[in-house]
């Protein structure tokens, strides 16, 4: 059979894809801690607390954001895999509460191994997302590489006064995430055959809705505090926000959003490696939850929602536009942010 | 005990055959699991303290090998903090450190050789399912071709030690028989060592 003739199915080409391909954070941690940490008056976000990117304030005007994210195939379908990996890139400028300017395509792509129609298409996923997003790809830079690897380079744009950074939770804060969890439970399921056809496309067409209504949601309500919740799950994103502001985030896991049947999933037994792996790295957590619970919380999410910390006299108001929008339809309340006492996050 | 072999399986399959198959055992039945790679072996770990099944778990050479229990709730909540151990009221079999088991030879009794293999075989086999565990196993002259890695006892052997039993091989006949590349289990060690295991054991099993 000639290669332009083969149907590819990208998950063939992985053993784990999306987010969770990411390098366990606490080994991440443990190499970047001896390099000095950068002092700019004009970076207002730098590496120390683990940021969704990088800000840089331009003029008094114009804070610059900078991020970028790339990963290998999650998913059969080509075109989609671009939608997912440009939504996720793109997802890091939203999650400070900017917008999206310009893009560089990060690609990498085995010619020998795949026709490059393939590569047209994931390609054309992300062109699409970017456009959609009301930014430019601009140039890009592939290379030979297998497994095939997408992503984006990203810049962005915010108001000194909207920029939303994870340091800036304050006791009281009502905690709100806009995307069901469980992307990493379902896409394992379809890998050994337990997912239901209906739920993975449910869980495809979240992965690759944008987080920009979400965004201006924030830059309405003047919300200071948020992060986007990927690869490290809801749990490891959390600590870091806790981390950095130095609160506790109390979590009610009976009211996540989380995708149909997955805790069905968790409960027999369809756990991602790296949900463990994420587990291992939240050390300062307490748990009452059931472990199917707590393992939803450490289920890596690719290009997943946004988890805002809302002055609670907004919370109700902003919720209810955000359930109004199909994009953030599922949005709700999670728990909320106390003084810091023992731990970073309080799971119940 | 029941066994599910789990080599070879793609995360996370070792774990929901695990748990497909605690969910058809009976409360308190124990299953036992073979598992090849470090990952899955401690995935499969996290998921059973995560439900309280978890008993014991050990590497032995090159395979991973889990303990686990049918417990009344499955799904039971997780313990207050996450990492600590989970609190379990299974004993592993007793070991009996002054009970040692000498293995002289590869056979068992005097005549024909091929039917004292399968009884020394038989013998093997039997000790395993005991409750009372021996603290020592030593295998000297013809007795150390049980350990070879193409032997037939070499996986009761390896049970054994993993139920905490300390196999010991005489050196001296090792290197007589020329084995030494061939050695699939146990610690070679010396006359002295062998001798002062002997004299101070309660109970001596000399099959």
């Amino acid at each position: 059979m000639l290669l332009h003739e083969m149907k590819i199915d990208l998950l063939n080409s992985v053993d784990f894809g999306g987010c969770s391909a990411k390098l366990s954070p606490k080994l991440l941690e443990e190499l970047l801690s001896d390099f000095p940490t950068l002092k700019n008056e004009n970076l207002l976000v730098d590496v120390s607390t683990h940021d969704d990117a990088a800000a840089y304030k331009i003029n008094d005007e114009t804070v610059l954001i900078f991020t970028t994210d790339f990963f290998p195939p999650l998913c059969s379908d080509p075109y989609t895999f671009g939608q997912i990996a440009a939504t996720n890139a793109l997802s890091d400028v939203y999650a400070m509460g900017g917008k999206p300017l310009m893009a560089l395509n990060l690609t990498m792509f085995p010619t020998a191994k795949m026709p490059v129609e393939v590569l047209k298409n994931i390609v054309k996923g992300g062109y699409d997302k970017v456009t959609e997003a009301g930014a430019m790809i601009v140039g890009g830079h592939t290379i030979e590489d297998y497994p095939p690897k997408y992503g984006l380079a990203v810049v962005g744009t915010v108001h000194p006064d909207n920029l939303v950074t994870n340091a800036n939770a304050v006791p009281n804060d009502v905690l709100i995430l806009t995307k069901p969890l469980g992307v990493g439970v379902v896409m394992a399921a379809k890998k050994v055959d337990m997912a239901d056809d209906k739920i993975y496309d449910l869980a495809l067409n979240q992965m690759s809705t944008l987080n920009a209504f979400a965004a201006s949601m924030m830059r309405k309500y003047h919300v200071k505090c948020a992060t986007d919740v990927t690869g490290f799950g809801l749990l490891g994103h959390a600590y870091e926000l806790a981390k950095a502001s130095d609160v506790t985030l109390h979590i009610n896991t009976k009211s996540l959003p989380v995708l149909p049947n997955v805790i069905q999933l968790l409960e027999s037994g369809c756990i991602p490696g790296a949900a463990f792996r994420n587990k291992n790295y939240v050390e300062s957590v307490s748990s009452t939850a059931t472990f199917s619970e707590l393992m939803l919380c450490c289920d890596a999410q690719t290009s997943g929602g946004l988890l805002m910390c809302v002055p609670s006299e907004k919370a109700q108001q902003l919720l209810a536009e955000l359930q109004a929008c199909p994009d953030t339809r599922n949005s709700s309340i999670i728990g909320k942010v106390s003084e810091k006492n023992n731990v970073f996050v309080s799971l119940s | 005990m029941i066994e599910l072999n789990l080599k070879g399986l793609p995360c996370p399959k070792p774990i929901i055959e695990t748990k497909k198959r605690l969910d058809s055992m009976c409360e308190g039945e124990q299953l036992k699991l073979f598992i090849d790679n470090e990952t899955a072996y401690h995935n499969v770990t996290a998921f059973l303290k995560g439900i309280n099944a978890f008993v014991n778990g050990n590497k032995i050479k090159d395979e991973f090998i889990i303990i686990c229990q049918k417990v009344a709730y499955i799904n039971a909540a997780s313990p207050a903090e996450t990492d600590c151990e989970t609190p379990s009221c299974f004993c592993a079999p007793n070991v009996d450190r002054k009970l040692v088991v000498q293995l002289h030879s590869n056979v068992m009794g005097v005549g024909d050789d091929d039917l004292g293999n399968t009884l020394i075989l038989a013998f093997l086999d039997s000790i395993r399912s005991l409750p009372i565990v021996p603290g020592t196993i030593l295998l000297y002259n013809s007795g150390v071709k049980l350990a070879l890695i193409d032997s037939k006892s070499l996986e009761f052997l390896k049970e054994l030690e993993f139920l905490g039993a300390e196999i010991i091989l005489c050196g001296t006949c090792v290197n007589y028989y020329n084995l030494k590349e061939k050695i699939g289990i146990g610690r070679i060690s010396n006359m002295f060592e062998i001798a002062e295991k002997l004299t101070s054991a309660t109970t001596i099993v000399k099959p």
